[in-house]
């Protein structure tokens, strides 16, 4: 009876521990500031002295020139870029699945994951500029004297921004599929699809995509989400007259006419609208092509061209790649470059840009170090600490522990579903207003909203297939809970917390706007550094700063990867036993 | 028409699982497989459909009426596979999980006869818009032979058919599809591990 109403206890006792966490950590600031931001679009920011309620910033903003041609931008890059990435990690799962080549994909996926967007898209610019790797390859051979007058990068239609979002959301996207993939029948699938005479592509197409996608959707919104609110890569090779709107809203909130405050609150409003709209968009045009394509899906078509479709993805696929080794080469080049003349392939090399960057470059590498790790380690505490609650509401009441968990998973996704700008702000002006600004502890706690959903989430798989009789027997044995958890749990889950903690760092590494808006310019990281050094455009500092940035991460990868397989038993390095 | 194994050999990992098979199927007639688990009937299946994974080797041949497939991708093979797992997609109702396996060349309202005609041949008419969840076992088992047989192929192949069917629905089950094979006039291939489901008892291969 006792052990009854304990239990009954530590069951409600875990259920409102679970609540406050999240309600805590994650609705109350999210929430905060999108209250905040939206009381500022109607002219309400104490902390600045605006006090009284009007709708004057909305009838700038809707004044504003170009103001449909920015949300045009916005929208069509979002747009495009989620679909092509859609559809390139679609058939790259399609051709390379049950291949050789898959192990190389998945092989692949984390380092590609891993580089911070900003890196990725300075490594990318130097390949695709007028005067890049890419102009001087094709000037050896065309003769050319001088760089093309093409716009290659920061083009006004934002291609390239598009090509960016496309390198940087594939893989990503893979990733989601991949763990999504292996919960389909797909081997057997793919058999009795071809004992009725359908071609791979084919059986892909109309057998395995209507039951993958429902699975993936969250994920390809936080993408749409993410490409529309983009801000640091759309500096670095967006548009930049008309820019996108994410970008006109920052440009606004730093300018020195305070009155742009406003504007910028209510800019920021208008692109939560214009987030929801492109994701119902995208739900209504999902909806609307699954009626029309029924009759397609039962038409009998077995396929034609299905060999042709899957070699040109083998083609994307390994343009992409190229495309990602060459741009993380052109960045090691131009950190050692001293000169280098136009159609020249080689460069005169010197160490000078290092010596230059390094002193200053201490201080923003001491406080990337010191907020990546803190924000890691307290989103997979916190992560942990859930999942175990979890587990505890799921040991007493099966429906009530998946209820739980689905509530959990989601509430973790509102972060990466909102614009980053439109809440930033709002707690932006929030700090403002408590003078909590500045800190690295408060740039520490705005990481975590977007750090802390990555490690749950990669955490969250591994934990509900871990077989929970490990820690029954290990229970039995030792009589200690704390004993058994430390020793057997984790144990046995060893590696997928290995992996978290470097998603966790990756993700901290390359957060630009939380980092902005929490830090006031008193904290300087090394991605905030990179971000300002492109409007000075000089490629040797953004050379040796993009590198930088997309060492960080991989050093956190190798030493997880190292602890993941290795340990210290007698003295010396052992394989681990589970590895 | 007939299926025809030709000194058929599967080896893996230097291992012989199955040695110069040889044997015909005639028309409406069922060769039955027996043999314990992990004797090769399986891979024998997948060798036929064409989808024996690569570690896997085999010698011999595979003719269908006159023609050698070997050489030829499952979906040209043109041979129908009856899984113990149904395996009806679930993101389509039951008469578009039929209408899917009928051939291109059968116009829009051929297609909903055709349909109707084979719910009705296997005692299901009107549940062409029920989700497939909503079957019982014995009928998601005749649906899912009906889709296979509606691809039309030249020749049929039953793994373990009925193993996951209870004693009642499997002799009618079992009576049910043995009965199309021969009003459908194709060759059949079945594998089994129960000597109560063989057809005829002279057309028999025992492996292990």
């Amino acid at each position: 009876m006792i052990f009854l109403r304990l239990k009954c206890f530590c069951s409600k006792l875990s259920f409102s521990v679970i609540f406050t966490i999240l309600v805590a950590l994650f609705l109350l600031p999210v929430m905060a500031g999108v209250v905040s931001v939206s009381l500022s679009a109607f002219n309400y920011i104490p902390a600045l002295g605006f006090n009284s309620l009007s709708l004057d910033a909305w009838k700038t903003l809707l004044g504003t020139p170009a103001l449909a041609e920015m949300l045009l931008l916005s929208h069509w890059t979002s747009v495009l870029s989620t679909l092509l990435s859609l559809v390139l990690a679609f058939s790259v799962i399609s051709f390379a699945w049950d291949t050789p080549l898959w192990h190389n994909v998945q092989r692949w996926l984390s380092p590609l994951m891993a580089v911070p967007h900003v890196a990725l898209a300075f490594g990318i610019m130097f390949v695709l500029m007028p005067s890049g790797l890419l102009a001087r390859l094709v000037a050896a051979f065309a003769g050319w004297s001088f760089p093309p007058e093409w716009q290659t990068i920061q083009d006004p239609y934002g291609i390239s921004l598009v090509l960016i979002l496309v390198i940087k959301e594939t893989p990503f996207l893979i990733f989601m599929m991949a763990a999504a993939v292996v919960q389909l029948p797909v081997t057997e699938t793919l058999r009795l699809g071809g004992t009725l005479g359908y071609q791979p592509g084919v059986i892909w197409l109309k057998l395995i995509w209507p039951r993958l996608y429902p699975m993936i959707r969250l994920p390809v919104y936080t993408v749409l989400t993410f490409s529309v609110s983009v801000v640091d890569i759309a500096l670095v090779i967006g548009p930049a007259n008309p820019p996108t709107f994410a970008v006109q809203i920052l440009q606004w909130i730093y300018d020195p006419d305070l009155t742009k405050s406003l504007l910028a609150a209510s800019g920021s409003v208008l692109l939560l609208l214009l987030v929801v709209s492109v994701i119902g968009s995208f739900y209504l045009v999902e909806w609307g092509m699954g009626r029309l394509l029924r009759n397609w899906l039962i038409n009998g078509h077995r396929g034609r061209f299905s060999g042709l479709w899957l070699l040109f993805s083998r083609k994307a696929w390994q343009i992409l790649l190229m495309l990602f080794l060459a741009g993380g080469s052109a960045l090691i080049i131009w950190s050692f470059v001293w000169r280098w003349r136009f159609p020249s392939l080689w460069p005169d090399w010197s160490l000078r840009s290092w010596e230059r960057a390094w002193d200053d470059m201490g201080e923003p590498m001491v406080n990337s170090l010191l907020i990546g790790v803190t924000a890691t380690l307290a989103a997979n505490i916190i992560s942990v600490i859930l999942l175990e609650l979890n587990d505890i509401q799921r040991q007493n009441s099966e429906s009530a522990g998946k209820w739980l968990a689905l509530l959990t998973s989601g509430v973790m996704y509102i972060p990466l579903l909102l614009p980053q700008m439109t809440f930033l702000f709002g707690v932006q002006l929030l700090l403002l207003q408590w003078g909590a600004e500045g800190h690295w502890l408060t740039v520490t706690a705005l990481h975590l909203l977007f750090v802390l959903p990555y490690c749950f989430l990669s955490l969250s798989g591994p934990w509900q297939h871990y077989d929970r009789r490990h820690s029954l027997q290990g229970l039995l044995l030792s009589r200690s809970w704390l004993k058994t958890f430390l020793t057997v749990k984790l144990g046995v889950l060893w590696r997928p917390i290995m992996a978290s903690l470097a998603l966790g760092f990756a993700v901290s590494i390359a957060q630009y706007l939380p980092t902005l808006f929490a830090s006031a310019g008193r904290v300087e990281t090394i991605t905030t550094e990179a971000v300002s050094l492109v409007s000075g455009g000089n490629r040797r500092l953004i050379g040796v700063y993009g590198l930088v940035q997309m060492l960080l991460p991989f050093i956190a990868y190798a030493m997880a990867f190292f602890l993941g397989y290795w340990t210290i038993r007698n003295g010396r390095f052992a394989r681990r036993l589970n590895a | 028409m007939s299926l025809i194994l030709d000194q058929i050999d599967i080896t893996l990992n230097g291992q012989k699982l199955l040695d110069k098979i040889c044997c015909c199927v005639d028309d409406g007639k069922v060769l039955s497989v027996l043999g314990p688990s992990g004797c090769g009937k399986s891979s024998l299946l997948n060798l036929i459909c064409g989808t024996l994974p690569n570690s896997f080797s085999f010698s011999g041949q595979v003719i269908l009426d006159g023609v050698m497939l070997n050489n030829l991708p499952p979906y040209k093979r043109q041979i129908g596979l009856q899984f113990q797992d149904h395996l009806l997609f679930p993101h389509m109702t039951v008469g578009e999980n039929l209408a899917f396996a009928l051939p291109v060349h059968y116009r829009k309202s051929q297609r909903r006869e055709s349909v109707e005609q084979a719910l009705v041949d296997c005692g299901m008419s009107g549940f062409s818009e029920l989700n497939p969840s909503l079957l019982s076992g014995g009928q998601k088992a005749r649906i899912s032979l009906m889709r296979t047989l509606l691809s039309e192929p030249k020749a049929l192949l039953l793994d373990e058919p009925f193993s996951r069917l209870d004693a009642t629905l499997r002799s009618s089950f079992r009576h049910f599809v043995f009965q199309q094979i021969q009003c459908r006039r194709i060759p059949a291939l079945m594998v089994t591990h129960d000597e109560q489901d063989i057809p005829d008892k002279a057309q028999v291969i025992r492996l292990g």
